[in-house]
C-alpha cells in the first residue's frame, strides 16, 4: 500500500528527516502495551465482562469496577495518569486556544481533517470495513470530540473524562487490528500501524492549524506550538510511540506532507464516507437553501483535487465561500468592540461548536465498547433521520 | 430671584439646545457640501471593498491542495529510474 520509498518530491524533502524507508518501518508497528491486553481479553473470552464493567468507568480518579479482568486492570493502572513529561504551562495555554477559536477549530475538524482521513484510500477502507453497519463517521468523530474533552480545565484530573476516552480508544484500536489480522482481512501486517496513527495525528493538529490559516483566522506562533503541544500529549495518550511523534510544527509539516504524498488519492469508499458526512450536516443545516454551504466549505478548505476526488459537488456557493475570510476578518474586529461584542460572538462560538461537533456524533454518549466481532464489510445503510408523515390514511 | 434663577435655567437649556442644533445642521451641511456623487461612492466602496478582501485573502491555494497536485503530476509523469532510498533519519 504505501508508495515506494523512492523519488519522492514533497514540499519538506530538503530536510528529509522523514525517508521512505523510515515510513515504511512505522508501518509495521501497531501498539504493544493496548495489543497485549487484548489479546489476553479475548483468549480468556473476558471482553463481554470487560465492557459491561467498563460502562461505569468514565472518569479519572475513579475506583476501578471490582471483578475486572486482571490485564485490564494491569493495563487501565499503567495508563491512568498522563506522560510525566507533560508541560501544564504549555498545556494551559493550549486550552486557551482552543477557547479562543472553538468556533474555527470544530470547523476545520469537520471539513478538513475528516475529508483528510478520507482521501488517504486505506483509512476510508479501514474505516468503511469495520463500520459498514454503524455509523461510519462516528469512529473519527469520537477522536474530534477529544477536543472538547480537552477544552474542560479539570480534563486531565481526578473526575476529567479525557483519560478513561482515551483508554478505551486505544484498546478499541488494539481489537481491530486483532480482527483484521486473524480473519485476514487486511492487506497489510498491522492495520492502524504507528504510520497512520501519526498521520491521523497530522490531520487533527496541524491540518488544522492549516485549514484556520486558511479560513483567515489569526493566530499566534505561541497558539499553534501550543495547540500542537496539547495534541503531542492526546497522541502519546492514544498509544502513538512518544518517541516518533513529530517533535514540533516544522517536523510534523513535514511528516504530515510526507504522509499525505504518500498515500493520497481518490477511492470509491472515500467518496462513499464524504457523502455521508455531507449528508450529515445538510439534515442539521435548517432548510435546503444553504444545504450548498457545506460542500462548498470542504472545497474551499482541501482544494479542488483533492475534493473531486471524493466527489465533493460543485455549487453556487464554491465563490461565495472564498470570502468567508474576509467575513471572519470583520467578525474579528467586531470583537475587539468591547467585552460585549466579544461575549456575544463567543456564546455564538459555543453553539456552533456545541452543534457542529454533538451533528457528528449524534448526541450520544460514547462508550467505546470493544466489538467482539467485525461486522461483515458489505454496503453501509444510509440512515435516514428524517421523520416523514405516513400517507393520508384511504377513507371509503 | 426665584424667578430669576428659572429663567436662567431655562435660558441654559435654550441655549443648549439651539447650540446641539446649530452643530448638527453645520455638520449636515459640511457634509452635504462635501458629499460626492454616486458614481464617486461606488468607486470608493469598491477600493474600499477591494483592499478589505486583499487584506484578509486566504493564501491563493489550500495546502493540501498543492500537495494533491503534485501527487497527480507525479502520476501522470512517466516511470522515474529508481533512486535509492536513504535508510537512516538524519536526525538520528
Amino acid at each position: 500500500m504505501p508508495e515506494p520509498a523512492t523519488a519522492e518530491t514533497g514540499p519538506s524533502t530538503a530536510k528529509g528527516r522523514y525517508t521512505g524507508a523510515y515510513m515504511d518501518s512505522l508501518r509495521l508497528k501497531g501498539d504493544k502495551l493496548a495489543d497485549a491486553t487484548v489479546e489476553a481479553l479475548f483468549t480468556g473470552g473476558e471482553v463481554p465482562r470487560f465492557n459491561t464493567l467498563m460502562r461505569w468507568v468514565t472518569t479519572s480518579g475513579q475506583e476501578l469496577p471490582a471483578g475486572l479482568p486482571v490485564a485490564a486492570r494491569d493495563y487501565l493502572e499503567a495508563t491512568a495518569t498522563p506522560p510525566e513529561w507533560v508541560d501544564w504551562g504549555m498545556m494551559e495555554q493550549a486550552r486557551e486556544f482552543f477557547i479562543d477559536n472553538d468556533v474555527h477549530i470544530s470547523t476545520a475538524l469537520s471539513f478538513a481533517s475528516m475529508p483528510a482521513c478520507y482521501v488517504v484510500p486505506h483509512v476510508a477502507k479501514l474505516l468503511s470495513a469495520t463500520h459498514s453497519l454503524e455509523y461510519p463517521a462516528r469512529r473519527m468523530a469520537e477522536t474530534g470530540q477529544f477536543t472538547v474533552y480537552l477544552m474542560q480545565p479539570d480534563a486531565f484530573q481526578a473526575g476529567g473524562r479525557f483519560l478513561p476516552a482515551a483508554q478505551k480508544v486505544r484498546l478499541l484500536h488494539a481489537t481491530i487490528r486483532r480482527h483484521l489480522r486473524q480473519e485476514n482481512r487486511w492487506p497489510e501486517p498491522v492495520a492502524i500501524c504507528q504510520e497512520d496513527m501519526l498521520g491521523g495525528l497530522m490531520m487533527f493538529s496541524i491540518q488544522v492549524l492549516d485549514a484556520l490559516h486558511r479560513l483567515g483566522v489569526h493566530i499566534t506562533p505561541g497558539g499553534a506550538d501550543a495547540y500542537y503541544y496539547a495534541w503531542k500529549v492526546v497522541g502519546a495518550v492514544l498509544g502513538c510511540d512518544p518517541e516518533e511523534i513529530p517533535p514540533d510544527l516544522e517536523a510534523a509539516r513535514e511528516f504530515s506532507d510526507r504522509y499525505m504524498m504518500r498515500h493520497m488519492g481518490p477511492s470509491t469508499e472515500g467518496v462513499h464516507l464524504t457523502r455521508q458526512l455531507i449528508d450529515m450536516y445538510e439534515q442539521v443545516v435548517p432548510g435546503t437553501l444553504l444545504d450548498p454551504i457545506v460542500p462548498a466549505l470542504i472545497r474551499f478548505l482541501i482544494g479542488d483535487t483533492a475534493a473531486d476526488w471524493l466527489q465533493v459537488p460543485r455549487s453556487r456557493f464554491d465563490t461565495l465561500v472564498k470570502m468567508g475570510p474576509a467575513l471572519l476578518g470583520v467578525l474579528e474586529s467586531f470583537e475587539d468592540r468591547g467585552p460585549w461584542a466579544a461575549q456575544m460572538s463567543d456564546r455564538l462560538g459555543r453553539l456552533v461548536t456545541h452543534l457542529e461537533l454533538s451533528s457528528l456524533t449524534r448526541g450520544r454518549v460514547m462508550h467505546y465498547a470493544i466489538p467482539e466481532e467485525l461486522k461483515p464489510a458489505h454496503g453501509i445503510p444510509t440512515p435516514s433521520n428524517r421523520w416523514t408523515p405516513p400517507p393520508p390514511a384511504d377513507h371509503p | 430671584m426665584v424667578r430669576g434663577e428659572d429663567s436662567g435655567a431655562h435660558d441654559e437649556v435654550l441655549h443648549l439646545a439651539a447650540g446641539a442644533a446649530d452643530v448638527v445642521l453645520g455638520g449636515m451641511r459640511g457634509l452635504v457640501r462635501r458629499l460626492p456623487g454616486l458614481g464617486d461612492v461606488r468607486q470608493e466602496l469598491r477600493a474600499r471593498g477591494e483592499l478589505a478582501l486583499r487584506r484578509n485573502a486566504p493564501s491563493p491555494l489550500a495546502h493540501m491542495e498543492v500537495l494533491a497536485r503534485r501527487v497527480s503530476e507525479r502520476a501522470a509523469a512517466p516511470p522515474q529510474t529508481a533512486r535509492p532510498a536513504q535508510l537512516v533519519r538524519d536526525d538520528g
